[in-house]
């Protein structure tokens, strides 16, 4: 019980803080009084529109303000958002729409073919059009918004802690998009944590680039940015460019940001003042990246984490105490959160082993919206069943080892991916590398490595192998390297395995 | 390692925080990691005699650390600890031992002979020293040392397990045990941390009593939480609490309305700049002025708790601190405050109410006491007893309690209300008022009055006929130079009436009978 809907946060926040900045959407700017009342005055549009409490809303769109605006409207009424993966094929799309039981949506002009179509295969029966680009029986957001009074309220819904915020797609390497329940509680409790672990105050000025139908976006810190008064700053592309210039700009003073998009805004010919930043967040960046970006950036806290949309984001923070000494390490739990690592028959494991991860606590998903079978497959006693593998240390730390469906299973052993990618990563002459497990009539599986060289680089398959061999047992040496340019990746940057092992 | 207990932020810290000050009291010294230390070597030896999930261990004491150790030790068994009031007598502090149903009992020297008396007749009460008294008494200290090295495992348990037992004052009838969960305690310490906006850097400056919420949920554990440090003292002096800002660069406090004038006049030079947070309640504008001089670079924070609500529920926001000046601010987060009538339905903005509080912070209720529980706690919301309301904009003022309310004529009239018209005039610093007996209105309102220099009983009246009805005019003024006030500095109304009739008005509107 209590405020445990979010919108009841910038009701306060408007109170307290209203002449803070709170939103920065290239020129366009929201104080928090200002931000609250847009928020009233698109809640009462999306009502005007058909909207109420308990309707699933799909929301396509780009990281704009009005994205922003609509979700906290949802909020405020008491629908259920569902951000849509613009990236996903309009096939994807249907499935999602018709598992979740979508009946409005919110889209984007350069989404309205995909809107067009969903409209007419789908059981939506209200659309809203963000922009000009109006299709079927769908009404523009600009004339709703023109229709409410001016200083229109619109009282937060009662919500308790277990009622859903959102349901949130997850990006589906293994198999079907599942539908990942985000309640309100949830939504508190990740809140919390990312203020004490980010150390978050109302100087902050967080940039947001990735995509706000992520949990990353959304939620690291995403939406807590509100709850520590801070200023959420958003950008319109991931070019390097683009972000450099805003964080330089706008004395950005946080952000979640790709190593590779990292690399590419030190390189700039104008690189960007990053003086005001104080974390960058990332996650699964090799230790030698890592050093090198510190020596760029030696004032910037960098941090591992371990999250996935189940977990609303992250569990675990790396300190900055233990950057240097525990580097690998994604850190030890949030408040709240308690991780252990079991063995295959669910028993507690001793320091330093490895087993599969589990996790349980207030900030993690209660299940999978109408999927009772994969519930009952990831739960078990209350705890989350990750599928991923790692091991704690005496310390409490979390390492990570691999997921478990990336096992290679070689002549009776079991070989991480990750850790035969993790060495080929120290080659000077490697860019990225991937590594799968392929058939193999002698030992089951064997490990091949798919690797991109850095420009200008010359090394061959057998230098890698070389390097292998003088680093790794010989039966975690790559049996086959292939040299390519690109790599298969999902939205959130994740390497397809499924897609090379098809390969 | 478990989800709820709040010892479980120690271990984190010890790592994180190692070799930062987490605690600082009289010249001793501990770091983030001897603070764990400590914690798991006092949990290790309590552990061995038969402390454990569940059992209750009273503390009557000042603020010492041992307090504070002790109280965290028995969180990570999953222990209760029942913080007791010094000031209490021997048999009301039995009445209260018995009740909470302790195992054993933790005092200072200076309380031995108290404590002795009060578990007289509880032979079964263990007696426990958290600063050596004498062989009949374990000494924490050296059972520390004993255990040192230790480690001990945070009990694992959910948000609903009871972290403490704290007994209201109750001016009206017995004390009721709020019972406190490790959940309550956690939101509070995130609602501290969000307001405060509190960050490793913090440091802390603590007089307020450990036995009360103000001294350990203000934001006293949370400033752990953020890895800041505690600078603990035994007690409130003005001059030591000079002493203490300037030399460890204190960046917050909590301090009662009255203890202001008090620094003020202390003639101690110290630096306070390093200030940048000061939370206390009922401070009168000419205080605010006090305050304002003191602390130039803090924002001064009208706060607005009670024990049930873990200490803060409502704060004056910065952007508000003039211009909302007697209001109590709004919500901390992640609670709700409503001002209702008796059916507990929404009164309209500007009327009066009762002010009633839910959220994650708020307690269950009161330790075996079903009937109060389910009257204070009905309809899911907790009753404070407090009348308020909100202004248009949703800011806060607390008019009365329920039970300070003057009854006149048929007329009820908030005491509160009497007294921020008088604190209004330049001269005066605090005033309290109180109803007393008429034969013919039922009461009156008599005003109690600490003044500057120059204060005259009659410019009062002629200020408060001004700016109060007839009726709410004071018809006696008594100029005093302190209030009685309880440790947290709340003024004892309980005791200004039963002072009255012994004490002689400096103005009086008509001669009233002296019960």
């Amino acid at each position: 019980m209590g405020a445990a809907n979010f919108a009841e946060t910038l009701r306060l926040q408007a109170l307290r803080r209203a002449d803070r900045e709170a939103l920065v959407d290239g020129a366009d700017r929201w104080t928090y009084a200002q931000l609250d009342a847009d928020v009233d005055r698109h809640a009462a549009a999306l009502l005007s529109a058909g909207i109420g409490a308990s309707d699933l809303v799909g929301v396509l769109g780009r990281n704009t303000a009005t994205y922003v605006l609509e979700l906290l409207a949802l909020a405020r009424i008491g629908a259920i958002s569902v951000p849509l993966n613009w990236r996903l094929h309009v096939t994807e799309q249907t499935y999602v729409i018709n598992q979740a039981g979508i009946t409005c949506l919110l889209y984007d002009d350069d989404f309205a073919d995909t809107a067009a179509e969903l409209c007419a295969k789908t059981g939506i029966a209200t659309a809203v059009a963000n922009g000009a680009q109006v299709v079927g029986d769908a009404q523009p957001l600009s004339a709703l918004l023109d229709r409410q009074p001016a200083g229109v309220r619109v009282p937060d819904a009662e919500k308790v802690p277990g009622d859903i915020h959102r349901l949130l797609y997850t990006s589906g390497t293994t198999a079907h998009p599942k539908g990942v329940i985000h309640t309100c509680g949830n939504l508190t409790a990740n809140h919390l944590a990312q203020v004490l672990e980010l150390e978050l105050t109302q100087h902050d000025r967080i940039l947001i680039s990735a995509p706000l139908f992520h949990v990353s976006g959304l939620e690291a810190p995403g939406l807590a940015i509100f709850t520590a008064g801070a200023t959420m700053v958003l950008t319109p592309t991931f070019k390097a460019d683009d972000i450099a210039r805003i964080a330089t700009g706008e004395r950005i003073t946080g952000m979640v940001l790709a190593a590779q998009i990292l690399f590419g805004l030190l390189d700039l010919p104008e690189p960007p003042d990053l003086s005001a930043l104080r974390y960058l967040l990332f996650a699964g960046v090799a230790p030698t990246v890592r050093r090198d970006v510190k020596r760029r950036l030696p004032h910037v806290r960098l941090i591992d984490t371990f999250g996935m949309t189940e977990l609303c984001n992250g569990v675990c923070y790396m300190d900055a105490a233990h950057e240097e000494s525990k580097m690998g390490a994604l850190g030890a739990p949030f408040p709240g959160v308690h991780i252990r690592i079991v063995d295959d028959h669910f028993r507690q494991v001793p320091p330093g082993t490895e087993g599969e991860i589990i996790i349980r606590g207030a900030k993690i998903s209660p299940g999978y919206w109408n999927d009772e079978e994969t519930n009952r497959r990831s739960r078990r006693d209350g705890w989350f069943l990750t599928g991923d593998v790692g091991r704690i240390d005496a310390d409490g730390y979390l390492w990570f080892v691999d997921r478990r469906t990336d096992l290679i299973k070689s002549g009776g052993e079991n070989v991480a991916g990750a850790e035969i990618e993790r060495v080929i990563a120290q080659h000077p002459d490697v860019a990225e590398v991937a590594v799968i497990g392929v058939p193999d009539p002698q030992w089951d599986e064997v490990p091949k490595a798919f690797v991109i060289l850095r420009d200008g680089a010359t090394a061959t398959a057998d230098d890698i192998r070389a390097h292998c061999a003088a680093n790794l047992a010989k039966f975690k040496v790559p049996k086959y390297v292939d040299v390519v340019a690109s790599l298969p990746r999902n939205d959130s940057g994740k390497v397809l395995k499924r897609s090379l092992r098809q390969s | 390692m478990s989800t709820a207990n709040i010892a479980a932020m120690l271990a984190g810290n010890a790592l994180r925080f190692g070799g930062k000050d987490a605690l600082v009291f009289e010249g001793r010294r501990w770091t983030h990691r001897q603070l764990d230390d400590d914690v798991n070597a006092l949990a290790a030896g309590l552990s061995a005699s038969d402390v454990r999930q569940g059992s209750r261990v009273a503390i009557i004491a000042n603020n010492v650390p041992e307090f504070l150790i002790l109280s965290l030790a028995l969180s990570k068994l999953g222990a209760v600890f029942v913080p007791l009031n010094y000031r209490l007598t021997p048999g009301e502090l039995a009445h209260l031992l018995e009740h909470a149903g302790v195992q054993a009992v933790a005092t200072v020297p200076e309380f031995a002979g108290l404590t002795n008396a009060a578990i007289a007749d509880l032979p079964d009460v263990r007696r426990l020293a958290l600063e050596p008294i004498s062989a009949a008494w374990t000494d924490l200290r050296a059972l520390i040392e004993a255990h040192r090295g230790e480690r001990v495992a945070d009990a694992d348990l959910a948000d609903d397990a009871l972290q403490r037992i704290i007994y209201t004052s109750g001016t009206t009838s017995l004390p009721k045990g709020v019972m406190l969960t490790h959940g309550n305690v956690n939101m509070n310490m995130h609602a501290q941390i969000v307001e405060l906006g509190l960050r490793p850097t913090d440091r802390i400056l603590n007089f307020a009593p450990l036995y009360h919420v103000g001294g350990t949920d203000l934001p006293g554990y949370g400033i752990w939480h953020v890895g800041g440090c505690m600078v603990l003292q035994r007690r409130f002096d003005p001059s030591s609490v000079r002493q203490a800002i300037e030399a460890e660069r204190i960046t917050g406090m909590v301090m009662a309305a009255t203890m202001l004038d008090m620094v003020r006049r202390s003639d101690t030079p110290a630096d306070l700049s390093s200030v940048r947070w000061l939370i206390y309640s009922q401070v009168t504008s000419a205080l605010f002025a006090v305050a304002r001089e003191l602390f130039p670079n803090a924002r001064l924070i009208e706060g607005y708790g009670l024990t049930e609500t873990c200490s803060g529920l409502t704060y004056l926001d910065q952007a508000h601190m003039e211009s909302k000046q007697g209001s109590v601010g709004i919500p901390v987060p992640w609670v709700q405050v409503r001002v209702v009538d008796a059916d507990d339905n929404d009164v309209p903005v500007g009327s009066n109410g009762e002010v009633v509080a839910r959220g994650p912070k708020v307690s269950p209720g009161y330790l075996d006491d079903p009937a109060a529980t389910a009257h204070a706690f009905r309809n899911g919301w907790f009753h404070t007893g407090d009348v308020g309301c909100f202004d248009a904009d949703g800011y806060l003022y607390i008019r009365d309690r329920l039970k300070d309310m003057i009854r006149s004529g048929g007329e009820n009239m908030a005491s509160a209300e009497i007294e921020n018209v008088l604190a209004d005039h330049p001269l005066v610093l605090a005033a309290s008022v109180i109803g007393a007996p008429h034969p013919k209105w039922q009461e009156v309102p008599v005003a109690f009055v600490i003044g500057r220099p120059g204060l005259t009983a009659e410019s009062l009246i002629e200020h408060a006929r001004q700016h109060l009805g007839r009726f709410k005019v004071p018809k006696e003024i008594y100029l005093v130079d302190e209030f009685p006030t309880n440790p947290s500095g709340k003024v004892l109304k309980r005791t200004l009436r039963d002072q009255r009739p012994t004490l002689h008005p400096d103005w009086t509107y008509e001669p009233l009978p002296h019960d």
